[in-house]
Parts: structure tokens; C-alpha cells; sequence
């Protein structure tokens, strides 16, 4: 008897089973051809699209997908008083969602495990990336300003979600429209209605400039999968849940380090792999920059 | 910091300077010549973009656009029920209904709708093969991306989409369609604005085919003859829509013959 | 192709019960005595069986996209072993038939229902180890918290296992499998291959 038995259970059983009974060996199989399940190459990323305005309810929009892994984010302005210490700043607000729609693992009343984690990495980021000046969300210094809140929902979670939602970030940001306001009598700020901005006006606007943020420099990721001596770009979940070690690397616009995370996982890290991880995040960057310019302008044509 | 819990200061959303002291919006006037802020006639439904098999990590799912009523619904099992729930021969149902903290003109107020998921779950019920499942559950769990009017019945038709989608045996597709009682008139599909100002509100879930009625909602006054205009408003709308929602579901099987 | 079929979704007609039989992805509602799709996909008719004393034709919906693999009395599973107790053994079922399940269903063997003969004799470590892969028969659908299963035939059982040492255990009885790699036999209830 010369087959082990469980390669007589994979010959008699669809493919799908064997990927779900061995997981493992059904993805190092690939590997050793250096192709993944879904027909990719191993530093490949997936089909990538934005699409900016998706929800009129709010100030700036953007939708994103990554394969299959769909965000939603959306910025909405509301006003605060500047806290004594920066007076002249504004303020951003940035939380993570997934709701039960986006994957079977997550239930009502039962929030995923990631959500605060990546709510924490996609705040750090952003705010420290410098991609936002917070003086540009001051309007009337000491009295008010700009709270900008950034609410990122996962409509469909496959994989790379921090990738996802910081591109729908980054969109949304870019799509960001400031509304024209003025200083009422009472000290509150309200909107001036965009038809009559003509001649009966009471109150000077008080932005009448800043209707779009000046974002400097923008930041953009690729997370990757070490296994044995492979990297895999953009994983999925299914990669993501039998290979765990992650690594997410962040630059900005013109290829500086942002941040790097690398989240344990039974793989040590190479200096030489994270440069890889480096490397191929610089290609994916040049990718991002080209759909996002594409997104923007497609609106502006419109 | 910015994004930092509790440290976050009170904050308001501006609004519009005419909103204070000046005429009332037109819909509130009895005047039978008033129209639509979106140009529709009384008894016209917004028109209705559906799609199925829009989140791939579900079972079934389908996204719904009534003008900026925006909802998707996914739909998981037949899988395990909860281990606290006690055996049942026929399958369950669960259901869930949130909202963006976008969804609103002012943050975070869909959060007020909590009757929604016990309704989706009543109007969705009677149309589904319980016995075709038994022991096991299936969720059914919906997120308004944006509530632009009329949220409850479009969730319900988005719901029957999925359910359909993901292969759950259904007696029949349900849809749903709501009629607001402006003054003199009836406004059939309201939309958010409308909502606000309405003196009543009449809501038809129906299984179009059979012909059956699984949910009817009537809140605030209503006469007798309202009431039967508005459920012939409804009916035949629903019967509109549920052809809409075939369709919708017809597309991807009709093979593209390119 | 041979003739263009008709696509159909829930709640469509597609026939009278006074014609038709209801085939799977249809139903018969007794109030109006009509057949109705409960799926979508084609309507399909399924002429009866020459010798049948019903002779009406069958009418059901095809080629539909059905809900994924939910285990029944009477199929056969394959689960994984997740833990083993003195008089029953859990395990995850994983595929039902050749299909794999989205998510899992819990299954449990009971110690009466591992073999057919010598019943009260088994040892359940002896059958059983967590992680071992077992192919089994639904009996029923159990209770709340598990569907009933049996590996009470010689096809049934262990169908991949592996060794203390991590090695791929080979059959080398319906009661022994043997690591290639350390020669150590351990006790398991082994389906017999290509029974």
C-alpha cells in the first residue's frame, strides 16, 4: 500500500473539498508554481476601482474595491469650538466598521475582533502621515472649526481590508467638498444656501476660499503575506486565515515610509523580505496614484 | 489628537440660513398644484436600480437604489443556529437592520429605527419555506448606506432580492411599497422630506405573484376611502415592482449571447 | 441547447396541479391548486415513469443556483474530529458529499454508533483522535446542539490521520494506522479505501 491515505481522500473528492479539509497543502501546491488559487501572479494585486460620490448624505465620498473586498467611506463636517491649547485647528475623527453584512464571521451584537484594531492603525496613519493640515479645518479662530468625521464601512471583507479602507480614505478626502458658511449673530455657523449667494447675503461667508482640503502628500499601502520563503501581495481572506503572518507597508506620494506594521505571526520577518514587502509596495503605489488621478478626474469631467 | 475617543468636543451640523422663519416648504401647503421636490408625479415610484450578488463573502446579497435610499442586504446560511436555541424542525429566520452614521442629515440618526429588524423579519417570514431548512438559520442583515425616504419597504424588497439570491425556497418574492398622507393628497414611495411632513403613513408588503399581504402598516389618520386608495396605490406598485425584481433576478441567468 | 427554456424566479406559475407534479424548486399550493417556483432558474417537465400509476409529467426548476451543502438524514459527510470523550467524539463537518459547507456544522458520534459489531466494547480513544478526518453517515438530525452520525460501516471511519510525530498515518487494518515516519501504530476506527 503505497498511497498515504489522504492523498486517496483528495482523488476522490472535489477540488473545493480538498481546499477546505487541507488548506494548507492546498495553497502550497500552488505556491510551488508560483500561482495562487485565483490565478495570480505572487506579487500580484487584484483589480482595483474607486468611485468618488457615492453617498450624497455626506461632504466627500469614496467607494473602493480590491478584488472583492469592498469599502465604503464617507466624511461628514460638522462644527466644533477649537480646544484652548491649538485654537486654530480643526479636527478629524476616523472609525472602522464592519458591519454583519461584510463577512459570515461577523454578528450583530458581536463585533469583529479587527474593527478596533484597524480603527487604530487607519487613525494613526492618516494623522500621521501629514496628509492633512489641520489649520486648513479652522474658520473662525478660537470660535470654530471643522470636525471632520471619517466613518470607513467594510461592505464585503476578502482579505487586505486596512489596504481597502485607506484608499477609501484617501478618496473620500480627495472628493471632499467644504460647504460656503457664515458666522451668525448667535456665534453659531451655518450654511449659505448655494442659490441665493448672490445679492441678499447678511453675513460674509467665512471659507469662501477653502472649498477643497490641499492634501500634500498621500499615503498608500500594500499589505503582504510571508510564507516559508514566499510573499504573497494583496492577500485574500481565505490566504489571510492559513497564512498568518501579515506585513503592511505605508508610503506616501513620493515613496517615503509612512509606517509598517507587522503584526507578530509565526514568520520572523528578514530585513531582506520587508524590503521586498518595500519594493512591491512601491510598484502598487504607482498603481494606486494612476486609479485614484483616473476617479478624479472622471468627476471633474462630469 | 485627531481620531482620539473622548477627547472629541461637541459638534454640531450647520444649518441652512433660510430654514429659520421663512415660508414653510411647499409640501405642507394643500395646494393640489404643488409639485414633487423631485419632479414626480403623486402616485410615481422613484425609479428602481437593483443588483444581485454584490457581497461575495454572503451566500446571497443585493444592493438597492430608490433615488438616494440606498441599501444592501446580505443574506448567510442555511448555517448552524446558535448553540443556545433549542431544536426546531423547521428553519429559522434572523434578521438585522442597521444604518451608516452617515445615513442621515445629522450623525448617527438611523440608529433610531430599532423596531426595523423585527419588521423586515415579520414582512420576510411568511414568504419563505421554513421546512426547506430545518434546525439551521438563516441571517438576513441589512445596511442602510443612505436614508433618503422610504427605507423600511426598500430594505424589505432588497431583503426578498438576496434571499432569492442565495437560493433560500421562497412561496414568492415580497415587495414592499409605503404612501404618505400629505393634506388632500397621497404621495406614493415618499422620500425623506416628504416623510417629515406627513400626517400618515400606509405600508403594503405583498408576495405579488400570490397575491398575499405579509406586513400592512397604517400610523396616523386615515378615512376609510384613504385607506382603500392607498392600498390599491400600493398593490399595484408592488405588483410593478415585484416585475422589476424578476427581472433583476432573470438578467445573470439569461445568457449573454456576445 | 435543444429548445429555449423558460426562466422563472419564485412565486411564478408553473403549472396546475391538476397537470403537473411538483419537482424539486417548485411547490404546490393546496389554496389555489397550482404549481409554483419556489427558486429561479428553467422550468424543466420530466415526463413520468411508463409504469407509474400517477401519469402526470413532473414540472421543476433547473440549472437554479441553490443554497450551499446543508447535511441531511442519510448523507455522508466528511467532518474533522474535534474532540474525543468517553462516550462520544465531536467533530466539525466540513463537506457533505463531494461538497465543502461555507461555514461548519457541529456532528457528534456516540459510542453505539462507531461500528457495527461488539458495540458496547468500544473504546472511543481508541477510535478517534481530535484533528483525525472521518467520513460518516447522517443519522438524524440530533438535537440543538448536534447532527447524529455514524461510522457503524466498513467505508466509514478514519480516512486521514495524522501521527504524534506529524507524520501522514497509513491504514494498515480497520483498526491500526501506522506512521511512515516513526513505525508507531495507533489505534483508530479506519474506513476501508475503495470499499
Amino acid at each position: 500500500m503505497a498511497a498515504a491515505s489522504g492523498s486517496n481522500l483528495s482523488s476522490e473528492m472535489e477540488v473545493d473539498a480538498f481546499r477546505r479539509l487541507f488548506p494548507l497543502r492546498f495553497h502550497e501546491r500552488h505556491l510551488l508554481q508560483s500561482i495562487r488559487p485565483d490565478g495570480r501572479t505572487l506579487g500580484k494585486a487584484r483589480d482595483t476601482t474607486i468611485a468618488l460620490g457615492a453617498v450624497t448624505s455626506a461632504n466627500g465620498s469614496a467607494l473602493t474595491k480590491i478584488g472583492c473586498t469592498t469599502m465604503l467611506a464617507a466624511i461628514k463636517l460638522e462644527v466644533m469650538t477649537p480646544t484652548a491649547e491649538s485654537p486654530d485647528e480643526g479636527c478629524i475623527a476616523i472609525d472602522f466598521h464592519m458591519p454583519p453584512i461584510c463577512s459570515p464571521i461577523v454578528r450583530p451584537g458581536r463585533p469583529a475582533e479587527a474593527a478596533p484594531v484597524l480603527a487604530k492603525q487607519l487613525s494613526d496613519t492618516i494623522t500621521s502621515s501629514g496628509v492633512i493640515d489641520l489649520k486648513e479645518l479652522s474658520l473662525v479662530g478660537g470660535k470654530a472649526a471643522w470636525m471632520a468625521y471619517l466613518d470607513i464601512y467594510c461592505l464585503d471583507a476578502d482579505g487586505s481590508l486596512f489596504d481597502a479602507a485607506l484608499l477609501s480614505a484617501v478618496a473620500a478626502f480627495s472628493h471632499l467638498r467644504i460647504p460656503v458658511v457664515s458666522l451668525n449673530d448667535e456665534g453659531r455657523i451655518v450654511l449659505v444656501s448655494e442659490d441665493n449667494g448672490g445679492g441678499k447675503l447678511e453675513k460674509e461667508p467665512v471659507n469662501k476660499e477653502k472649498r477643497k482640503l490641499k492634501l500634500d502628500s498621500l499615503p498608500f499601502s500594500l499589505t503582504c503575506i510571508l510564507h516559508k520563503n514566499y510573499i504573497l501581495a494583496d492577500p485574500t481572506a481565505e490566504e489571510e486565515s492559513i497564512m498568518e503572518t501579515l506585513v503592511t507597508v505605508v508610503l506616501d506620494s513620493s515613496s517615503q515610509l509612512v509606517s509598517l506594521y507587522k503584526p507578530g505571526g509565526p514568520v520572523p520577518a528578514h530585513t531582506s523580505a520587508i524590503q521586498d514587502c518595500v519594493a512591491l509596495t512601491r510598484q502598487r503605489l504607482k498603481e494606486l496614484q494612476k486609479i485614484l488621478n483616473g476617479a478624479i478626474s472622471d468627476m471633474e469631467v462630469d | 489628537m485627531a481620531g482620539k475617543r473622548g477627547a472629541t468636543p461637541a459638534t454640531y451640523s450647520p444649518s441652512l440660513t433660510t430654514a429659520k422663519g421663512k415660508k414653510k416648504p411647499p409640501i405642507f401647503t394643500d395646494d393640489a398644484n404643488w409639485v414633487r421636490s423631485d419632479g414626480r408625479h403623486f402616485h410615481q415610484c422613484r425609479p428602481a436600480f437593483l443588483r444581485i450578488a454584490t457581497v461575495n463573502s454572503a451566500s446571497g446579497s443585493a444592493y438597492a437604489e430608490f433615488g438616494n435610499t440606498k441599501v444592501i442586504v446580505s443574506v448567510f446560511g442555511p448555517r448552524e443556529s446558535k448553540k443556545a436555541m433549542m431544536y426546531s424542525d423547521v428553519g429559522r429566520l434572523n434578521c438585522n437592520v442597521s444604518y451608516t452614521t452617515f445615513a442621515t442629515p445629522s450623525r448617527g440618526q438611523g440608529s433610531d429605527n430599532k423596531d426595523f429588524s423585527s419588521m423586515l423579519h415579520k414582512a420576510l417570514e411568511g414568504a419563505i419555506i421554513l421546512e426547506s431548512f430545518p434546525k439551521t438559520t438563516v441571517d438576513v442583515f441589512a445596511l442602510v448606506l443612505e436614508s433618503g425616504g422610504s427605507d423600511l419597504p426598500v430594505i424589505i424588497s432588497c431583503a426578498s432580492l438576496a434571499l432569492a439570491d442565495a437560493g433560500i425556497m421562497l412561496y414568492d418574492l415580497v415587495a414592499a411599497v409605503s404612501v404618505s398622507c400629505l393634506g388632500k393628497n397621497l404621495v406614493i414611495d415618499p422620500i425623506s422630506e416628504e416623510e417629515v411632513y406627513q400626517e400618515g403613513s400606509f405600508m403594503i408588503s405583498c408576495m405579488p405573484s400570490r397575491n398575499e399581504v405579509t406586513q400592512l402598516t397604517v400610523t396616523g389618520e386615515w378615512s376609510t376611502p384613504k385607506i382603500s386608495e392607498a392600498m390599491d396605490l400600493c398593490l399595484d406598485a408592488c405588483s410593478k415592482l415585484g416585475n422589476i425584481m424578476r427581472s433583476c433576478l432573470k438578467e445573470p441567468l439569461s445568457a449573454p449571447e456576445e | 441547447m435543444e429548445v429555449e427554456k423558460e426562466l422563472v424566479t419564485p412565486g411564478e406559475v408553473l403549472g396546475l396541479g391538476s397537470d403537473f407534479k411538483a419537482g424539486k424548486g417548485a411547490y404546490f399550493s393546496p389554496d389555489t391548486k397550482t404549481i409554483y417556483a419556489s427558486l429561479t432558474g428553467f422550468r424543466s417537465i420530466i415526463p413520468p415513469p411508463i409504469d407509474a400509476t400517477d401519469q402526470r409529467p413532473t414540472v421543476e426548476v433547473s440549472g437554479h443556483k441553490a443554497h450551499g451543502a446543508v447535511p441531511e438524514p442519510g448523507s455522508i459527510v466528511i467532518a474533522r474530529v474535534t474532540k474525543v470523550m468517553a462516550r462520544m467524539a465531536s467533530a466539525d463537518i466540513m463537506c457533505v458529499g463531494s461538497k465543502s459547507v461555507r461555514e461548519k456544522f457541529t456532528g457528534i458520534i456516540r459510542q453505539q454508533d462507531v461500528r457495527a459489531t461488539e458495540i458496547d466494547k468500544v473504546e472511543m480513544h481508541a477510535s478517534f483522535r481530535p484533528g483525525d478526518i472521518v467520513r460518516a453517515l447522517v443519522l438524524s438530525l440530533g438535537d440543538a446542539r448536534a447532527y447524529y452520525l455514524s461510522t457503524a460501516k466498513n467505508e466509514l471511519g478514519v480516512v486521514s490521520a495524522e501521527s504524534a510525530a506529524g507524520g501522514e498515518m497509513v491504514p494498515i487494518s480497520w483498526t491500526e494506522m501506522q506512521c511512515p515516519l516513526t513505525g508507531q501504530v495507533e489505534q483508530r476506527k479506519v474506513a476501508k479505501v475503495g470499499a
